[in-house]
């Protein structure tokens, strides 16, 4: 990155007198496998769309901060650089469909239909109740993607949206109902076979 | 036929309800175990229902599977963008 920035971090490091471990290849090293863990946390922080972005940023936080970071707890504080940079951000769990649609329209997916499970599932299928349940009203699909895309249950997804548990039921229900329609023909099992 | 309530038989529903449960019922989210016995018993005895049910789930497998997808792509970038901050 920056020369002066890897100076200044330098400087800082060797101020440490004792404990100062960090280091970029420590950074790299201790960062990476927290990835899925902050994904997550950002999906309950802001719009699908955003949830890379806001990952992102609190990464190059992470970064500036590391030097300040007392080795303990590393979880909890990537946690509070997230839920700070979601808040200064004044992010809102807003559709933006520019950025999932981008994802969506870069078919067809080797990595689909891995698992034994799955195989089940065609391709064409996963890719048309994708574009489905980029269809539906935004109450309807983050109820949808919290369930189904992260495996919260209703509580938690209720929780997560701030709505009564009820009313997050009745979007997720509908949402689902709406791309059972859209499937169509093609919806239905026996459709499918033929 | 409903409800007639037989030691060890489960009494029957209608596919009305059993559509009503059903997605409850797929995202472990029924509580009362008698009305899970009865979906259960429903879905394995009527076709359109069956069928039904297996199209949710599939829908249901489609999404997470979707997610998982997206997951990997944004854990690659990210890594990535670790990577070019040292
Ligand atoms: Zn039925």
């Amino acid at each position: 990155m920056l020369r002066s920035l890897r100076l200044a971090r330098t400087l800082a490091t060797e101020s440490h007198s004792e404990g100062a471990a960090v280091s970029r290849g420590d950074f790299t090293d201790a960062i990476k496998p927290e990835i899925p863990l902050l994904l997550h946390a950002a999906r309950g922080l802001t719009s699908a769309s955003d949830v890379e972005d806001l990952v992102q940023e609190t990464l190059s936080k992470a970064y500036r901060s590391w030097d300040r970071f007392d080795g303990r707890y590393l979880r909890a504080w990537l946690l509070t650089i997230l839920r700070n940079t979601a808040i200064n951000a004044g992010r809102k769990k807003r559709p933006v469909l520019g950025a999932d649609a981008e994802t969506f329209a870069s078919e067809p997916d080797t990595s689909l239909g891995a698992k034994p499970d799955e195989m089940a599932v065609q391709s064409d299928f996963v890719a048309t109740v994708r574009r489905a349940l980029l269809e539906l009203p935004e109450h309807y699909r983050s109820a949808v993607e919290l369930v189904d895309m992260d495996g919260l249950s209703y509580q938690e997804a209720a929780d997560s949206l701030g709505i009564p548990v009820g009313t997050m039921m009745s979007r997720l229900h509908r949402g689902r109902r709406r791309i059972r329609e859209l499937l169509g023909d093609q919806g239905t099992f026996e459709g499918r076979r033929q | 036929m409903r409800f007639r309530g037989n030691k060890g038989e489960i009494s029957q529903i209608r596919c009305k309800t059993a559509a009503k449960w059903l997605q409850f019922y797929l995202d472990g989210e029924l509580s009362d175990t008698i009305v899970q016995q009865r979906v259960t018993y429903h879905l394995e005895r009527c076709k359109n229902c069956g069928l039904e049910a297996e199209t949710y789930t599939q829908i249901k497998t489609a999404i997470s599977i979707h997610a998982r997808d997206l997951d990997k792509r944004s854990i690659d970038r990210l890594s990535a963008f670790i990577e070019s901050l040292d």
